[in-house]
């Protein structure tokens, strides 16, 4: 019955991450490869998250590869998106796995709405991690240090703001405005402004032309 | 200092550790907070004859309904008229555990389960139940409708048991459990009420509801005869599945003189004393059987002892006369033990095929070797304030033959005889236009005039208002002992009693001299406890010491006959102290006190326990109890001549109880993850196919 409550919060919390895999990821075999080696980074750092930090940078890419500034973000993303589907695989597959049953949680006193709680804030941690993958990297590019310690201290606030669970009317807020705001200062990093997505909505359709042309171009070049 | 440091340090790490390893231990799982386990190992279950199925079962995943406790009538009425929540599981009280609220339950198709809650300390018992039907074992008896005689349609009129429901026949589409576990009703009960229990005005409650799971699904189907094809067709060609097996387990019996096939039984010379040793209900590890099996069980065995104190004075008796004491196995289902042990006589091989060629064999045993029959039935609710009176019941039929009317007469001034001696028994003739009621001697009776009587604790109708059912335990026969022996109980004296005049009368019988035997208190107050009370009681735990623990529980025996491989444990317990008790000890030590053969006159049985290991030497022996129907060559199912019951095979039974949330909710929740997954497909597209729009401007490409 309740099988419904498992493929809801499912898709509810692995729903944007498979978005972005399958019109992102998927289509390029390194970025996938990319992908399963930051899950496999993101196991590691589980394991011996006191090598964490030192292991972290390592996910920079080979240097032979030479990168558009675009790809560049892209692989930032691709990186970020491995952690964050391993690691709300991590929280919420145990959940999910007890979910397929015919019962719902909250005979015993614990809260009705813990599954949807922990869907929606597993959803909010992936797109952290993928935030906080193009803001870290491009942080440590650049050495703007203040950048990287948005990106600590947002981690650890989030984190432990979930420590108080299960008062979600706070914790769930909180982690989402972290969140968007993450995301708004991941866009205005990777080059995205207000102005922009105006041009990208409205469609310049000539100038997106010659530029796409150009762009392409270049992208081609550099990885043929 | 620094040692000082080092060692708490070294504390730290430990306690850390330990910490780590209970945390883990403790790792508590979404599913226990979403789940609790119910007690759930008696289930109802089913059970086929050559006709018939009978019992009940669950779908293969299990019957999930709405829990709702039903107290009153008012209750069963709320379910049938307003609820709106269906299917209900339906958690009643004993009282409410008839064939009409089940039926009404079935027909209304708003019942997908129903648990029987009884509770210990408040049992809210019926006025009378039994699960049988008014006339118990009445096709395969003596007096059965086939049988044109004038006494088959006696019991109709004049019912043996008029608290019979037939539920025990009856067969339902739900699981039907049985819960008396303390915590597990207190679950049921609290979250009914937080959950589930309608409002004042009666008015339902909203999802999430408290619901119950209720898995007992059993493989077989339809009645014997398709379910043992089956079973022979699934052996030969796939993994053996149990669709069904015979109900089967082993008469055990032991006589007083030994029997060598050296020397020749005479006719009419062997005394059956018999008593049957099962009962049954409709759930599964639950048959206390109090009246109507471990009564005249223990009657039997204690007399067997009083009587083998005797031997000296039996064996050098010139009479030609022997004493079979017999338990019978499976008779509530039809006479299994008994019309089992007939069939063997009458083909010859009772107790076992003779071989030629060894010397120390049991001698084969027949129907013409028969003298009489004494039966101790239903024997009880005898008991009254100054003493015990019980009823003698004799077969009409055969009494019409002189020869076995005198005989049968003969029989019962004796046993009167010493019933008067005893000051305090009184043993009453009953109705001589009667027939037998209930009984093993009709197996024999069915096929040979034998003279013999049935001892039971009623004239006509039943004494025991719980025969077959789940309240014929220690209360219903007034046991009061609350640990082994205890002098306030009159009923452990009220059985020695008995058991004393019966022993006396068959000394008689055996040496033609008169006296007085009174049976060892004791040991009837002790076996009364182990099989009533406590399983694993001292006595059973020191016969048994080479027998697995988990054999041992200490609740109530389980007087179930089970199937081959099934509940093993009460059989092989009496088997043991039987032997005990018609046995004598013999100077071996354990490696050499084994017994090489079945078919050797006497049985050797080592117990470890006693007097620090003690070896008996016993007549005492089991022979199989599964019906002749399962070995007689294409046997017709229809006929009716030998019980055909089997039990389904099953591969668990479950019962847990969790909240459902509602349908909206799960609606809500499958159309938020599509809806998430579709916005951010779009949202992506957006973004990829716009990306130099969005990203590219600002940033020039890195140089090549």
């Amino acid at each position: 019955m309740t099988v419904a409550q498992f493929f809801g919060c499912a898709l509810i919390a692995f729903g944007p991450p498979i978005s972005m895999f399958a019109l992102t990821i998927a289509k390029d075999p390194i970025r996938t490869i990319m992908l399963v080696a930051s899950s496999f980074f993101w196991l590691l750092a589980l394991l011996f998250s006191s090598i964490l930090y030192t292991l972290s940078p390592s996910y920079r890419t080979p240097s032979s590869l030479e990168l558009s500034s675009l790809s560049y973000f892209r692989n930032c993303l691709v990186s970020g998106l491995g952690f964050g589907m391993i690691s709300g695989a991590f929280s919420l597959v145990n959940v999910l796995a007890d979910m397929t049953g015919p019962g719902t949680i909250g005979m015993k006193g614990d809260p009705y709405n813990f599954f949807i709680a922990s869907a929606v804030t597993s959803l909010a941690f992936i797109m952290l991690h993928v935030f906080w993958g193009i803001l870290f990297v491009n942080a440590i590019h650049r050495r703007a240090y203040l950048q990287l310690a948005y990106v600590i201290l947002c981690h650890m606030l989030a984190s432990c703001i979930t420590l108080i669970n299960p008062l979600y009317s706070v914790t769930i807020p909180t982690v989402w405005i972290l969140t968007i705001l993450s995301g708004v200062l991941a866009f205005i990093v990777a080059g995205g402004s207000h102005r922009t997505i105006k041009a990208a909505i409205g469609g310049h359709p000539r100038v997106l032309q010659v530029t796409t042309s150009d762009g392409n171009t270049t992208a081609t070049v550099n990885e043929g | 200092m620094a040692a000082v440091v080092s060692c708490v340090n070294r504390l730290l790490a430990h306690i850390f550790v330990l910490l780590v390893v209970l945390m883990d231990v403790n790792g508590n799982r979404v599913k226990h907070k979403i789940y609790e386990d119910i007690q759930g190992d008696m289930a109802c279950f089913k059970r086929f004859n050559g006709t018939q199925e009978i019992g009940c079962t669950s779908k293969f995943s299990g019957n999930i309904g709405v829990v709702h406790v039903v107290e009153s009538k008012e209750d069963l009425v709320w379910v049938y008229q307003r609820g709106p929540h269906q299917p209900y599981v339906l958690a009643i009280t004993p009282r409410f555990l008839t064939s009409e609220v089940l039926k009404e339950a079935q027909n209304s198709g708003k019942v997908s389960g129903v648990v029987v809650m009884v509770e210990e300390n408040k049992l809210d018992l019926p006025g009378g139940f039994s699960g049988e039907t008014h006339c118990p074992n009445h096709e395969l008896g003596l007096y059965n409708d086939s049988s044109q005689s004038e006494y088959s349609g006696y019991c109709w009129k004049e019912p043996w048991n008029p608290n019979g429901t037939s539920l025990l026949y009856m067969s339902w589409s739900f699981p039907i459990f049985l819960i008396d576990n303390e915590t597990s009703i207190n679950n049921i009960r609290d979250y009914y009420k937080t959950f589930n229990e309608p409002g004042t005005d009666g008015e339902p409650r909203s999802w999430p509801l408290c619901c119950m799971e209720l898995k007992s699904n059993m493989f077989g189907t339809t009645n014997t005869e398709v379910c043992m094809r089956r079973r022979t067709i699934a052996t030969s060609v796939f993994q053996p599945v149990n669709f069904c097996d015979p109900l089967s387990d082993y008469n055990i019996w032991g006589s007083v003189k030994p029997m060598n096939s050296s020397e020749v039984t005479p006719e009419k010379s062997v005394i059956i004393v018999a008593a049957r040793m099962d009962a049954a209900t409709m759930f599964d590890n639950i048959s206390p059987g109090a009246n109507s099996a471990i009564s005249g069980m223990v009657t039997l065995l204690a007399a067997a002892g009083a009587l083998y104190n005797l031997k000296d004075d039996i064996m050098k008796s010139e009479v030609e006369k022997n004493v079979l004491f017999v338990l019978y196995q499976g008779e509530t289902w039809g006479y299994i033990g008994s019309s089992r042990m007939v069939w063997n006589m009458e083909k010859g091989d009772f107790p076992f095929k003779h071989q030629e060629d060894e010397t120390d064999q049991i001698s084969q045993m027949n129907l013409t070797h028969i003298d009489s029959f004494i039966e101790l039935a239903q024997v009880g609710q005898g008991m009254t304030p100054v003493g015990s009176h019980l009823f003698l019941h004799t077969d009409p039929i055969s009494n019409v033959d002189p020869e076995i009317g005198n005989e049968t007469d003969t029989l019962l001034n004796l046993l009167e005889k010493y019933a008067n001696s005893s000051g305090n028994v009184k043993f009453e003739r009953a109705n001589g236009d009667a027939p037998l009621p209930p009984a093993s001697f009709q197996s024999f009776l069915k096929r040979v005039n034998i003279s013999g009587v049935v001892i039971t604790d009623h004239r006509d109708e039943f004494k025991n208002s719980y025969y077959e059912s789940i309240f014929d335990d220690y209360r219903n026969v007034k046991y009061t002992s609350e640990n082994e022996s205890q002098e306030t109980d009159m009923y452990h004296k009220h059985i020695s009693r008995v058991a004393g005049v019966l022993a006396s009368a068959l000394y008689t019988r055996l040496t033609g001299n008169s006296k007085v035997i009174k049976a060892d208190e004791k040991l009837t107050d002790d076996l009364l406890y182990c099989y009533m009370k406590n399983f694993s009681c001292q006595m059973f735990r020191d016969y048994g010491d080479r027998l697995p623990r988990d054999l041992f529980s200490d609740k109530p025996a389980k007087m179930y006959v089970s199937v081959k491989g099934g509940e093993g444990s009460r059989t092989t317990l009496t088997h043991l102290v039987f032997a005990k008790l018609l046995g004598e000890k013999v100077e071996l030590n354990e490696t050499k006190c084994k017994t090489e053969s079945l078919n050797q006159v006497h049985q050797l049985y080592y117990f470890a326990s006693l007097n620090n290991g003690t070896c008996v030497m016993s007549t005492v022996r089991k022979t199989e109890a599964m019906s002749p129907a399962f070995l007689i060559k294409d046997y017709n199912w229809q006929s009716g001549e030998y019980s055909t019951w089997t039990e389904s095979g099953w591969q668990l039974t479950k019962a847990m109880i969790f909240l459902k949330p509602s349908v909206a909710e799960e609606v809500g929740l499958v159309c938020g993850g599509i809806a998430s997954l579709l916005l951010s497909l779009a949202l992506v597209y957006f973004m990829n196919s716009r990306a130099d729009l969005l990203f590219g401007l600002t940033t020039p490409p890195a140089p090549c």
